[in-house]
């Protein structure tokens, strides 16, 4: 039966024909591939980027084709009945597809499926923001982002949802006033992601008057905070960050501090040692291909070379990529725009195994080709179990070392105390799929316009244990952020927002200690101690 | 004949009986509160099926393979010093076979009862030298016609075996050391040439000692306590040298950093002179030292067990490391990672160095990989850290790519090592493949595989044995169940799982040995089964992976329950202590002749002949972390070897138990006995 449904799906790609009026360029000589490309009109501007709007991303005529590279080339649209389409990700069995597209007379965005044979789209999930950057997870899920709905979109704030393969049981699985999007599997079965900050998101209290590098004393109010609008503030950056797909275990994997500051669109190599990305950010060097090695993800960020700069006669400045895309057997695809020396259109290249040259594998004259990914099976990763409790509304949080940031602020030694600050409470802004039933996003509609927007300053103080731990209990599913204080309450240092998961007992190993180190065997103080309970007094800033 | 009323309600409450008899020998749960207060002595035991005590229970087998067909298993490898010869411990076939290695094939092969297990070619390569793990004892054999030339009585379970190398010694000892020599062991004196005049060297894993012997003068051997299960040695080129791997940690209070041992011993003067602690690390099976004895190598796990399991990620469990230990008096011992951030190369077990000391080599057991590490970039980190970096470097884990060369893919469960004589060439026994990888050290890559010859059939043991010591099942392949159960036994920690909140019900890993008919499982009886031991909570609570897929549960359910009991190890001398150890146990009265009540004897919760009920008891050793107060009743077989005792690993020893934990004779009636009584008590205990 499998050999048969192989052989169908192969006679089903060879029985793919050019569609009229596509005028190929031909292909480099590598073997033929089949891959599922993103197709924008060439009237969209050269300065197409990852970070642009979803609207500018993919314009109206945007759209998904599989294209069958070789002598002779042919090209099977995917995404047809749909205004405009992108971000395409192939099944692990290489016979379907899911992308981001948007239905004529539509404003938002959401994630459709099709088999690579038919080319009929099936709606799989919509809300009433933009869904996108779908990805397959293990065991018949898939991740996606959504945002919360209206605005220009470039400001807007996503966070990544997770569904069954019919689109139903969506759940949320970040939180807070970060950015998420991009989710992509680990072989270990994590979701990697990209997680934008808003340079204010960091400075949402008022610098006291005796901040220093060494000792920033800011007094955090107990009740009210000025609050600051952040839905103006374009994203300063994303880091990669890495959770389980049912959203527990927040970790940093390059963090966020390092350039490049936009690392975007990440994908593990099929030998699992590489996780290469789209870099951004980087000033006069326009958008890269990043890489990274998984054992030491953070110091080991580096540029890949893809051979589009000055070796194509193209200052190394003027190349825009678009996306890299690891091959199984080594190598990449990378959508790009050379710049000068001859191209003015984005195609799509092929950079052997070991090799650092890229070469043309696909370009039209009427299209810019913006995103390439191989349609043929994957290894499918590894799943997780979940830790994720429904029927709790709390979570623990244990953190070994509260005082872990003293090598970066010699004044965390002074610290006595922790201040954790509560982001509103969330729920899913509005769910419609192809099974959902309406009561479900009714209610769920319903509960989300009651929420009250922006950050609510509920602060509860916790002493720190001896050794610097001390052990939580928090609410579920909701973001919050822990200050170091001195014994007067003037606060030390802050770690990112983090979040915990209904049931989930999380541990932290120190703040903003190095990611790249395991902890120290000891007896952990606030062990012996129950958690403390953590509730925060809803209030509107 | 006429039955009346009466006749008739005493025929119904006879067929009630039966039937209900019935029902409990088929499973269903029955009620008999006279029977069960009667054996067990307690009121509080409900429903319960007749089968749970009445069924065919087998004693577990002693030592030996258990895996259901005669697989290699190869162990110690040694290569003749002409580097045509390798010689090989085939420990699950209970034979030594020779290699051809320019043939690569098995060119012969001799029966050697007793799971040998250490291999070592003299010098001259005259003679041989095999362990007998269950034998307690090494052989010594003519190289040449594999006969047996004398049997050494060794420690308890004799494991890895040296010669020190005669040439060296004769070379770099000078006058002072050779008289200091004399006055201890003199091997050579009178003696012939060759090998003859050689020492001989075994770690004991089971008495915890270095037996030095010397062929021919079987009077003359001497053991040095080494640490807590010695595994691995190494002798230094120049023979000034021997230094041993300890797997186990030394006993301590459960809540204190574990540390195990590096045993120096200064040959010279054959004399321990440097114990040195490898802190929260442990699984030492593999050693090398340099050709110049100035460090030694040795593969561990650091471990975390203090910390509650909240995750498995970033190393939280453990992770392998290579110790980089000077072995000068206050010399530096740095814990190199092996793995990186998101991957952990489980089990380091074999560790060999090249001769000119440039290159080591270290087998990942449970990933099916050897690593190569840059000896001389660890000397570079060494030297350029301050002390509190060294101390930091077993937690860096982003370390690993400055001094690893390759990771180079094997079959199963590569363990012990050795290189050719002039270092070209490694080979690799793949424990559970028998078979022996052949990888070239000037390329870093796998060249061949020397078939050994075992049966091709896989049975549903050694899958399970597979499994059972192969990482991939747990989170970026962080540990196996070998991690925590070296051999199906026990690492000794105690653990903190965070499935019933944090800092609460501290356990002690069990041992796995003999445990086939002792169910349910856990120290609080949840699990009926091994397969729900070992099923998808399993995942959840610790591998944080996939669960086994089912056939793999199966496999590796039938290898746990094939795990053997070590052997019954008791000198002669001491039976009549064990006998009234024996009477003791089974006592009913106390010294003054009072009655020990039936709930308080030992045979009743450590019931023959497993020695356990099956059944929770409360015998107040429950702390106050602990969410219950009563425990499983453990089987009390091999209970010599599995020590720290109680739930929570609380009682360094057998006596412990008793001297510490049971103030008011909860845990038996022991407080009248005498400080003899107890020991013959024990005695019996160990002697089970």
């Amino acid at each position: 039966m499998k050999h048969r449904l192989t052989a169908f799906f192969l006679l089903a790609l060879l029985a793919i024909r050019p569609s009229a009026g596509e005028v190929s360029v031909p292909a480099a000589e590598e073997d033929p591939l089949s891959i599922v490309v993103t197709q924008v009109p060439r009237s969209s501007d050269g300065s197409w980027n990852r970070a642009m709007a979803l609207e500018k991303r993919y314009p109206a005529g945007s759209r998904i084709a599989l294209v069958r590279t070789g002598p002779a080339t042919s090209t099977f649209i995917l995404s047809r009945g749909l205004e405009a389409a992108g971000e395409p990700a192939v099944s692990w069995n290489g016979k379907s597809v899911l992308f981001t597209g948007r239905k004529a007379g539509k404003t938002n965005w959401a994630i459709y499926e099709t088999d690579l044979t038919s080319g009929k789209p099936k709606l799989k999930v919509q809300t009433e923001g933009d869904c996108a950057a779908p990805a397959y997870l293990a065991k018949n899920r898939l991740v996606f982002a959504c945002s919360e709905g209206g605005g220009d979109s470039e400001y807007q704030r996503w966070r990544i949802y997770s569904a069954s393969s019919h689109g139903t049981g969506i759940e949320q699985i970040t939180f807070g006033p970060a950015s998420a999007t991009d989710p992509a599997l680990l072989l270990d079965g994590r979701v990697l992601f990209s997680m934008g900050r808003k340079s204010a998101m960091g400075q949402s209290r008022k610098p006291g008057d005796s901040e220093t590098k060494a000792f920033q004393s800011r007094p955090l109010p107990v009740e009210g905070h000025p609050g600051i609008d952040l839905g103006r503030q374009k994203w300063s950056g994303f880091g990669l960050l890495t959770i389980n797909p049912d959203g527990t275990s927040l970790n940093s994997f390059t963090g966020s501090h390092r350039p490049p500051f936009y690392k975007l669109r990440p994908r593990q190599t099929a030998d699992g040692k590489r996780v290469v990305f789209v870099a951004g950010g980087t000033g006069e060097r326009g958008w890269r291909a990043g890489q990274t090695e998984m054992g030491r993800p953070l110091t080991a960020l580096s540029e890949l070379p893809v051979g589009l700069g000055k070796s194509g006669g193209v200052a190394p400045e003027r190349l825009s990529l678009g996306a890299v895309e690891p091959l199984p057997g080594g190598g990449f695809l990378v959508a790009a725009l050379p710049g000068a020396g001859g191209k003015k259109s984005w195609g799509i290249y092929r950079v052997p195994k070991g090799g650092t040259k890229a070469a043309a594998l696909f370009d039209t004259e009427d299209w810019n080709e913006v995103e390439a990914v191989l349609a043929a099976p994957r290894m499918e990763p590894k799943g997780r179990p979940s830790r994720v409790k429904p029927s709790k509304k709390s979570a623990l949080l244990l953190c070994y070392d509260g005082l872990g940031t003293r090598e970066e602020n010699p004044g965390a030694s002074r610290a006595a105390k922790i201040l954790v600050e509560g982001w509103t409470a969330e729920k899913l802004e509005a769910g419609k799929s192809s099974t959902s039933s309406l009561q479900e996003i009714q209610a769920q509609r319903g509960k989300a316009r009651a929420m009250p927007k922006g950050p609510l300053s509920a602060v509860v103080e916790v002493p720190l244990e001896k050794d610097g731990s001390f052990f939580l209990k928090i609410p579920a599913d909701r973001a919050i952020r822990i200050w170091t204080a001195d014994a007067e309450g003037r606060t030390i240092a802050a770690c990112n927002w983090i979040w915990a998961r209904k049931g989930e007992i999380r541990a932290c190993f120190g703040c903003h200690e190095n990611p790249e180190t395991a902890p120290v065997n000891r007896l952990i103080e606030a062990t012996k101690k129950e958690p403390v309970s953590v509730e925060f007094q809803e209030a509107r800033p | 004949m006429k039955v009346g009323k009466k006749g008739s309600l005493w025929r119904f409450l006879v067929l009630l009986a039966l039937a209900a008899a019935a029902a409990g020998f088929f499973g269903l749960e029955v009620l008999f509160p006279r029977h069960l207060r009667a054996v067990t002595g307690r009121s509080d035991i409900g429903l319960m099926r007749c089968t749970y005590c009445h069924r065919k229970v087998l004693e577990p087998p002693r030592g030996g393979n258990h895996v259901g067909l005669d697989y290699m298993s190869p162990a110690g490898l040694a290569v003749s010093p002409d580097g045509k010869t390798l010689y090989v411990a085939a420990e699950g076939a209970d034979r030594l076979l020779v290699v051809d290695l320019g043939e690569k094939r098995v060119r012969s092969s001799l029966p050697i009862q007793g799971r040998p297990h250490g291999v070592a070619v003299s010098s001259d390569g005259e003679r041989l030298a095999v362990t007998g793990r269950d034998g307690d004892r090494v052989l010594l054999l003519d190289a040449a016609t594999l006969e047996t030339v004398e049997t050494l009585p060794t420690g308890y379970e004799p494991l890895a075996a040296a010669f020190r190398p005669l040439m060296a010694r004769n070379d770099s000892l000078g006058g002072a050391a050779e008289a200091a020599e004399k006055s201890t062991l003199q091997p050579g004196e009178g003696g012939g040439t060759g090998s003859r005049q050689e020492n001989l060297y075994t770690v004991n894993g089971t008495s915890g000692d270095l037996s030095i012997l010397t062929p021919g003068r079987p009077g003359q051997s001497l053991r040095l306590r080494a640490g807590t299960s010695p595994y691995g040695l190494a002798v230094a080129a120049d023979g000034r040298l021997l230094a041993v791997a300890n797997r186990m940690a030394d006993p301590g209070p459960p809540r204190r950093v574990p540390a195990s041992e590096v045993t120096l011993v200064d040959l010279t003067r054959n004399r321990v002179t440097d114990r040195r602690k490898l802190v929260s690390a442990h699984l030492s099976e593999g050693i090398a030292l340099s050709s110049d004895g100035s460090f030694a190598l040795v593969g561990a796990v650091r471990v975390r067990n203090l910390l509650p399991l909240t995750q498995v990620a970033r190393g939280a469990v453990m992770n392998s490391v290579l110790v980089y230990l000077e072995t000068k008096p206050d010399g530096r011992t740095v814990q190199f990672p092996l793995g990186d951030v998101n991957s952990y190369f489980a089990d380091p077990s074999g560790v060999v160095l090249t001769p000119d000391d440039r290159i080591a080599f270290v087998a990942a057991g449970g990933a099916n990989i050897v690593i190569a590490v840059d000896v001389e970039a660890l000397q570079n980190l060494v030297q350029g850290s301050g002390k509190s970096e060294i101390a930091s470097v077993g937690e860096n884990l982003a370390l690993s790519a400055g001094y690893i060369l390759a990771r180079i893919p094997t079959g199963e469960n590569p363990r012990q090592m050795v290189l050719s004589p002039e270092g070209g060439l490694l080979y690799v026994a793949e424990r559970l493949n028998d078979s022996i990888a052949v990888i070239d050290v000037k390329s870093l890559t796998l060249t061949g595989r020397i078939d050994l010859g075992g049966p091709k059939e896989l049975t549903p043991e050694r899958r399970g044995e597979r499994v059972f010591s192969n990482a991939s099942v747990t989170f970026q392949g962080q540990f196996s169940c070998r991690s925590c159960h070296p051999d199906g036994h026990h690492d000794g920690l105690v653990y903190d799982f965070d499935i019933d909140g944090i800092g609460r019900n501290l356990l002690e890993t069990r041992s796995l040995r003999g445990i086939r008919d002792t169910a349910p499982f856990k120290w609080n009886g949840k699990n009926p089964d091994l397969a729900t031991q070992c099923g998808p909570r399993f995942a959840l609570v610790l591998t944080r992976s996939d669960p086994f897929p089912p056939e793999d549960l199966q496999d590796l359910v039938r290898y746990i329950e094939s795990i053997p009991l070590p052997p019954v190890r008791l000198p002669k001398s001491l039976a009549k202590a064990r006998e009234e150890g024996r009477k003791i146990f089974h006592r009913a009265e106390t010294k003054k002749g009072a009655e020990i009540p039936v709930a308080d004897r030992c045979p009743t919760c450590h019931r023959e002949p497993l020695f356990t009920d099956r059944l929770m008891a409360d015998v107040e050793s429950g702390a106050p972390t602990d969410s219950g107060r009563s425990f499983d009743a453990p089987h009390l077989l091999g209970i010599a070897a599995s020590g720290p005792y109680l739930h929570d690993g609380r009682a360094l020893s057998l006596e412990e138990i008793w001297t510490r934990f049971n103030p008011n004779d909860t845990h038996g009636v022991t407080n009248d006995l005498d400080k003899v009584q107890l020991n013959d008590l024990i005695l019996y205990l160990r002697s089970l």
